[in-house]
């Protein structure tokens, strides 16, 4: 037996021998938080290897790639064994991919009609979701994606980049602080001068059972509407997501116009639409996007009393007075554009335009960037709790009015949008 | 425990382990680093090495068969001498190591001047001295003393050594 002095000598001489492990756990245990996220990609086509290029490999780590095609497949490992992790694998099934338990986290760059049940799957798999956008191809998709993300508690972010783009960051203070007083009108559009087809290449592949009944309908799945919510989807969702998050509000009802003007290649999306979403405050959205002139390129505008904010190409932004208030200059960007005559074109057409102009500034923001920034911002709440800045509920706003603007050209009349189509808990 | 411990007082005791225990961190956190990494190799750095033994650090970088024993030692060597370091486990022996890895890491790219002028680097302007000698120089100090005796697992292999019956009363 011990007595007592002999067992606290023991016990004393334990806590010294063990004193440092506490320490050591404790460093390591925060520092588990700090490392990159494991992710994998399910889509590797061209938006797909957008966000593989793009993703900053000090927050995300991407170690697995899943695509049907194996062209893509090929492409996207080949860039990620570069860029992310030379021992990364390929798949051609996602279900395979997913029960991989070193995953954490899934980016969705499919076309637009498989996002729901490939990111469904993934959350139920609790793994984390980056969805590209839009959000689903129907509302009940987007609602089943919300429902997902809350049962199986994993962040689900909407890849709608401009919410993370410094630029629109401050357009947004600058509209909230009543720079430009109050807003009843916002115009946006997106306007190109291209066909949208892709080549068809000569790839192994039997694309029936993936639900496309030859490899053109899965290359040029934006121009089916099976696949594909077209134009308001592929490009109008970014913006009315834009005006949505201004405005702290979402359309009621939209009246939208459209059809194939221009290509006639059997193709079932219109090449040309034009919306009117209406708000419940007063305020109207118009918005446009063709495909037979490109004068105009990319940009959202928002008029208030008191003076109008210019977001164009996601990279430069500009303020204008409306010219009775005088001193209310504010430069949006300090920086002068470098790079491309289009911009200074389109800056002095505007200027000159406007005659008003009290501030125009372009910044050597790099568009790609947000990328980068909505990527290291996923990862940021999944390791540190930082809000998402696109969550279900945003990229519902943004997908549901986009789908109604569709019916809306099809049915030929203005389509309600009631509030329980919307996110509800 | 070592007879040296008794002349030291309590406050050097806590500064030679929290010396060896930052330093453990460092090595290993270092080593966490190259192994997270997209592709670490130390291709680049011993191909860069400058100093009068980089002729050899240049031969290693050339054979794939070194290089990859080379990167393979540095990171584990890293990881598992870190690890030591913080836990005061067989703590002399991982400060040697660790004082010769960073020795090795210093001459591979010693503060030396460059045509007769020192040159600024990102670590500011350093002549024969940098900061990697220093931590080569604190770990042999730290390996003079018994400071796994002092708080660390050391202390249970000791007692291990002379037996259950003695670590239970501590004679």
């Amino acid at each position: 037996m011990l007595n007592e002095r002999q067992m606290q000598i023991g016990r004393r001489n334990f806590i010294r021998a063990v004193a440092t492990v506490p320490a050591a756990g404790a460093l390591l245990w925060r520092s588990r938080r700090m490392r990159p996220v494991r992710a994998a990609i399910v889509g590797s086509g061209g938006q797909g290897r957008v966000l593989i290029e793009n993703a900053p490999t000090t927050h995300l780590r991407l170690v697995a790639v899943c695509d049907i095609a194996p062209d893509n497949l090929q492409k996207g490992l080949d860039t990620v064994r570069q860029l992310h992790d030379p021992e990364a694998m390929g798949y051609s099934d996602y279900n395979e991919m997913l029960a991989r338990r070193d995953i954490e986290a899934v980016l969705v760059a499919t076309p637009l009609w498989y996002h729901e049940p490939v990111t469904v799957a993934a959350l139920q798999a609790r793994k984390h979701v980056f969805c590209e956008k839009t959000m689903a191809h129907s509302v009940e998709q987007c609602r089943s994606m919300g429902e997902a993300a809350l049962r199986y508690r994993r962040n689900l972010q909407i890849g709608h980049q401009r919410a993370y783009n410094p630029l629109y960051r401050e357009a947004y203070e600058l509209i909230q602080n009543g720079i430009i007083g109050d807003v009843y009108h916002i115009r946006a559009l997106w306007h190109r001068n291209t066909d949208w087809r892709r080549s068809v290449p000569d790839i192994d592949l039997d694309p029936e059972p993936y639900g496309y009944p030859t490899l053109e309908h899965l290359k040029n799945w934006r121009l089916y509407k099976k696949y594909s919510q077209g134009l308001m989807a592929e490009l109008g969702s970014h913006q009315l997501q834009i005006v949505n998050w201004f405005t702290g509000s979402k359309p009621s009802s939209v009246f939208a116009s459209g059809g194939v003007y221009r290509y006639q290649d059997g193709r079932e999306v219109p090449d040309h639409v034009y919306a009117v979403f209406e708000y419940p405050e007063n305020l109207t959205f118009t918005y446009s996007t063709i495909q037979s002139n490109k004068q105009d390129h990319y940009y959202e505008q928002i008029m208030g009393t008191e003076g109008t904010i210019l977001l164009s190409g996601e990279r430069e932004a500009y303020l204008f007075s409306e010219g009775n208030k005088g001193s209310k200059a504010t430069q949006i960007s300090v920086e002068a554009a470098a790079d491309a005559p289009v911009l200074t074109a389109s800056e002095s057409r505007l200027r000159d335009a406007a005659g008003s102009a009290v501030s125009a500034a372009s910044s050597n923001y790099n568009p790609l960037q947000a990328y980068k920034d909505e990527l290291a911002g996923f990862c940021n709440t999944i390791r540190h709790g930082a809000p998402n800045l696109c969550n279900a509920e945003e990229g519902m706003n943004a997908c549901v009015p986009i789908l109604r603007a569709n019916e809306s050209v099809e049915a030929g009349r203005k389509m309600d949008i009631p509030p329980q189509l919307y996110y509800t808990t | 425990m070592d007879y040296l411990i008794r002349y030291l007082s309590g406050w050097h005791q806590f500064l030679l382990v929290l010396t060896r225990f930052i330093i453990g961190w460092h090595l290993f956190y270092q080593g966490l680093g190259k192994l997270r990494a997209v592709s670490w190799s130390s291709k680049w750095y011993l191909e860069n090495a400058r100093g009068p033994l980089a002729g050899f650090f240049q031969w290693i970088a050339e054979s794939p068969w070194f290089l990859d024993i080379s990167d393979t030692l540095t990171v584990w060597g890293l990881l598992i001498i870190g690890l030591l370091l913080m836990l005061g486990l067989f703590t002399r022996t991982a400060a040697a190591g660790g004082a010769a890895l960073l020795l090795l890491f210093y001459l591979a790219a010693p503060p030396l001047p460059v045509q007769g002028f020192t040159v600024p680097t990102a670590q500011g302007t350093e002549l024969y001295v940098d900061k990697t000698l220093i931590e080569a120089l604190a770990l042999l100090l730290v390996m003079a003393f018994p400071t796994g005796q002092i708080a660390g697992l050391d202390i249970l292999i000791r007692h291990w050594r002379k037996g259950r019956d003695r670590y239970f009363t501590g004679r």
